[in-house]
């Protein structure tokens, strides 16, 4: 594993970094939304539990990073962001509103800002 | 407490407009303080037994406070992918203030100048006011 991302950034690294996260997302709001379904929608608690299960795999995937803790959920944010409009779309079907997409994609700004500008 | 009376007070209507805002930003924003608090403290002690080889006790802690995380947006009063969005911003700022605390790695410019972006865009997607949807944060 790389210790620190390199003053230069490879597109290797960049993939691979890109693919954690995303992968990541689709488990942390995966999970977040069987335990919504138990909440909010009274699906039963086996549902609620295996959100459980797979927060807690999802908490695994961050530590394949290569990159210091903050850093790494801070940036992780960003790519949270859009992935939880596109669950929204997917999954519930609710399109997008003009807000919705403006603040992600200036959301997703800052989150390039933190995690790809070279030290 | 405070809060539960505070949502009380929202429903019955017993306040004026301008406070009845203010009342639900704070609300809002303290369910998702307290979400961030439990994934970030939860990813923690998982990291802390994957990356730092300590106890698998702290990892399976951890796993049982991200089940707990999963539960906090269900008190929030919006749509499920609307809230985890803004969601998304608040855990930018408190995953640096998290490692500034915790690891004592102080952020640097670059990450202070994207976390302040991330909020706008963040304000911008869970606080607009949106025609129609004037009712959706006082009714499930």
């Amino acid at each position: 594993m790389v210790e620190s991302l390199a003053p230069v950034l490879d597109i290797n690294i960049i993939i691979l970094t890109l693919g954690l996260f995303f992968a990541a997302a689709l488990m942390e709001i995966g999970g977040g939304y069987l335990v919504w379904q138990w909440i909010r929608e009274k699906k039963g608690i086996l549902i609620g539990l295996t959100g459980g299960i797979v927060l807690f795999l999802y908490g695994i995937i961050p530590t394949l990073q290569p990159s210091h803790f903050g850093r790494i959920y801070a940036a992780y944010g960003g790519i949270f962001i859009i992935s939880s409009i596109v669950w929204g779309m997917i999954v519930d079907k609710k399109k997008p509103d003009r807000f919705e997409i403006i603040g992600s994609l200036v959301a997703v700004c800052g989150a390039i800002i933190i995690f790809y500008t070279p030290r | 407490m405070l809060i539960l009376k505070d949502m009380t007070a929202l429903e019955e209507g017993k306040v004026n407009q301008g406070t009845k805002k203010i009342r639900k930003i704070t609300i809002t924003l303290f369910f998702f303080l307290l979400a961030g608090l439990c994934e970030i403290g939860g990813g923690y002690l998982v990291w802390l037994w994957l990356r730092e080889d300590m106890s698998w006790i702290l990892g399976a802690i951890g796993g049982f406070i991200l089940f707990l995380y999963g539960i906090v947006p269900t008190f929030q009063h919006s749509y499920f992918h609307r809230i985890y969005a803004a969601y998304g911003g608040i855990f930018i700022v408190m995953a640096l203030l998290w490692s500034s605390i915790f690891e004592g790695i102080v952020p640097d410019m670059y990450d202070v100048i994207g976390a302040a972006i991330a909020c706008a865009g963040v304000a911008i997607i869970y606080y607009t006011p949106r025609r129609g949807e004037e009712k959706l944060w006082s009714n499930h």
